[in-house]
């Protein structure tokens, strides 16, 4: 007969065994908690090179101190961005830390904390004046502007020695680009080429001529003024009329290849491609070139930019220790980064601008050309109905530089058009 | 007894359901019952307060330029994708519908794309079609051919959409309509062949009889994912140029998630539901019909 009262039944052993997994994931729980830092996620979208820079930045942050780890990642760009952001707070689970452009911050300012400079560490007086104010909505601030990006004219220097031009001396206002422009135009290739989507140069042209895109109110669409046909009509000319400019529509990403490849001379960029072009010449013996923005039109220093502000984003429950340390990241970032940032964007940070001049890296070197521009850049403005405006707005455009649609025909009924739309707001 | 009997084994049921049952309710059919609610408000996913608006959005649908033009691009690519593609799942069905070698291999080719995602196929399709930098104008240019703006050009652009679509989707009927030559007999060939019957005949009176059906099938799935596109305009065109391909779904994604209009987004989605529904309808009358006739 067996002796029961001594074997271990199964119902014990199961017990024995639960209580043991679970003493043992609370032991090393415990010992966890105890050690790590507080994991914060910063979320932006730099999907290209600037995105490997802001990692290295985000590396050395985490190295620096043990009171939070910061996780960097670059979901997507573009449209989807946004909505991302979106729908993550509407769960009540963004990233604690965000980085968005200036019309982006309207939509989301029931998601983000309001910011206090100052007890950050953060003087407004160092900063870019627009680009600070570009995180400011109704007349709170949501964030803080790291970095600006205004386009700038990049150029083939090869190309430009080949057709006789001085590579020395790039087109610096609107009669030099032409001629420039139709020298460049041979050999199966074309002196400019245009982009159609948020980086259209009419925007850039429009600003010079004096132009704007909405009301002060920012109800009626500014798109069909004197200034809006000329610009317009400068990007028609240059199709038609100078036969200078890529006459086919190109997906923006698609048109720095097109620089790559040799069949386009001459392009608008942004600070974003300056590693990628110095790069080039390094390593492919390319020969590009880079300068201010011509000056199209003498009405108004202007030229088109985006924006880099980085934001808190509150969370269901609330984390106020992310608020706090998130806080302190991101003027850390400012503060402590902005050189090294200067790899891949132009800062918004006007004291570094001196170290910027003299850094050993050619890349921070040249970004300070970018820099500079920044005082006279416009953004994209925000509306509710802003991207349906913008996109009847580009249409519009499509239609009047490679169709040859009559100009003011055309931004009248596109005016129309956007202003119903942006009535529906 | 017999009632508890009764009522375990209905417990029992309901819990083997419970698993398909559960998923089914949370994502297809209460979104589609919220969708329908939705139709009928302002609905903004930015959080602006919430109004039943009534048939507002709908009201707004007839006069939106905007979504009339998508709706006519959709139609547009309907009526030339869906007998296009008929034709030429049909053709390809009735080529390799018989012995040769390498025919295994030669079918596979045929349906591998079917197999790739939207992304490859519009990456793959931008580098063919690209007007500058394009493979397609290459080889026009080297053969001495004009080359062409493809997806640069409102009025090719569309085109371009419904050959890259032909491309990727032509597997489908081609196995389906394939299976269903497969399944006629072959004595009835045999004896048309004895009665003098010719290859046209023997198709016209023999094949294409047997076979409507199934082309009929093919037809209702191809109109009603036809009139579904989205992926390859949208990562393709984008919708341009000059929105000469923006169709339905894409207006309608673009209100809902980059406008952030969920309300008038949902009518929209709605619309296009009773538009296909209508279609389907007329459809499935005609084959009534066509099948009382025989």
């Amino acid at each position: 007969m067996t002796d029961t009262s001594r074997s271990l039944d199964r119902r014990s052993f199961l017990r024995a065994g639960v209580l043991g997994a679970v003493g043992l994931h609370a032991a090393g729980r415990g010992r966890a908690l105890a050690a790590d830092p507080k994991s914060l996620d910063f979320t932006t979208f730099y999907v290209g090179a600037d995105g490997g820079i802001m990692q290295g930045i985000v590396n050395r942050y985490n190295a620096m101190q043990a009171l939070a780890k910061v996780n960097f990642s670059a979901p997507a760009w573009g449209a989807d961005y946004l909505t991302k952001l979106l729908t993550a707070s509407l769960a009540g689970n963004p990233p604690p830390i965000v980085a968005l452009h200036n019309y982006e911050i309207p939509p989301l300012t029931r998601f983000l904390y309001e910011l206090d400079a100052a007890a950050l560490g953060i003087k407004k007086e160092n900063y870019v004046e627009n680009a600070w104010n570009l995180a400011v909505y109704e007349g709170k601030l949501y964030g803080l502007t790291m970095s600006t990006g205004t386009l700038a004219l990049v150029y083939n220097k090869d190309h430009f020695q080949q057709a006789g031009l001085d590579p020395a001396k790039p087109p610096t206002n609107r009669d030099e680009f032409i001629r420039a422009a139709q020298a460049l135009t041979r050999d199966g290739r074309f002196g400019f080429a245009r982009d159609s989507a948020g980086w259209m140069p009419w925007l850039t042209y429009n600003w010079q001529a004096g132009g704007n895109l909405l009301t002060p109110d920012g109800k009626k669409a500014l798109f069909d003024t004197p200034a809006a046909a000329e610009a317009a009509q400068l990007e028609q000319d240059l199709i038609h009329k100078y036969k200078a400019c890529l006459p086919t529509q190109t997906a923006s990403p698609e048109l720095p290849k097109l620089l790559y490849a040799g069949k386009v001379s001459m392009l608008f960029m942004g600070p974003w491609n300056l590693n990628a072009l110095m790069k080039s010449n390094r390593d492919n013996k390319t020969n590009f070139g880079w300068a201010k923005m011509p000056v199209f039109f003498d009405r108004k220093k202007a030229v088109m930019a985006t924006s880099h502000i980085y934001s808190l984003m509150k969370r269901k429950p609330e984390d106020p220790a992310a608020r706090e340390l998130g806080g302190k990241f991101v003027a850390w970032l400012l503060e402590e980064a902005s050189v090294t940032w200067a790899q891949a964007q132009a800062p918004a940070n006007k004291r570094v601008l001196g170290q910027m001049q003299k850094s050993d890296d050619p890349i921070v070197r040249n970004m300070t050309m970018w820099v500079e521009q920044a005082d006279y850049a416009h953004f994209p403005p925000y509306h509710p109905r802003w991207t349906q405006a913008y996109r009847a707005l580009s249409q519009g455009m499509e239609a009047i530089a490679f169709r040859g649609a009559d100009v003011k025909s055309t931004l009248r009924e596109v005016t129309a058009g956007a202003n119903d739309t942006l009535a529906q707001a | 007894m017999a009632a508890r009997s009764r009522r375990t084994q209905a417990l029992v049921a309901w819990l083997f359901l419970l698993p398909f049952l559960a998923p089914f309710v949370l994502f297809w059919a209460a979104p589609i019952v919220h969708g329908l609610y939705l139709s009928f408000t302002n609905a903004s996913l930015t959080g602006a307060e919430e109004r039943f608006v009534g048939l507002a959005n709908y009201q707004r649908l007839l006069a939106d330029p905007t979504y009339r033009r998508a709706l006519g691009n959709t139609v547009v690519f309907v009526v030339e994708n869906v007998p296009v593609l008929l034709a030429a799942g049909l053709l390809l069905a009735l080529l390799l519908n018989q012995s040769m070698p390498g025919l295994a291999a030669i079918r596979a080719a045929f349906v591998a794309p079917y197999l790739i995602t939207a992304s490859a196929v519009a990456i793959i399709w931008q580098f063919v079609l690209d007007p500058a930098t394009g493979l397609l104008n290459d080889w026009l240019a080297e053969v001495g051919l004009p080359t062409q703006r493809w997806l640069s050009e409102p009025g090719q652009a569309m085109g371009a959409i419904v050959l890259i679509t032909l491309w990727w989707r032509v597997g489908f009927p081609l196995l389906v309509l394939l299976a269903g030559l497969q399944e006629i007999p072959g004595e009835l060939y045999e004896a048309a062949r004895l009665d003098g019957a010719g290859a046209w005949q023997r198709f016209w009176r023999i094949t294409l009889p047997l076979l409507a059906p199934v082309l009929f099938f093919v037809l209702i799935i191809r109109l009603i994912d036809s009139f579904k596109v989205f992926a390859q305009v949208y990562l393709v065109t984008g919708g341009g140029p000059v929105g000469s391909t923006r169709v339905l779904i894409q207006y309608l994604y673009e209100t809902g998630f980059q406008d952030f209009r969920t309300g008038y987004a949902a009518a929209i989605g709605w619309s296009l539901f009773v538009i296909i529904l209508g279609v389907t309808a007329i459809q499935m009358r005609l084959l009534r019909r066509y099948g009382a006739d025989e």
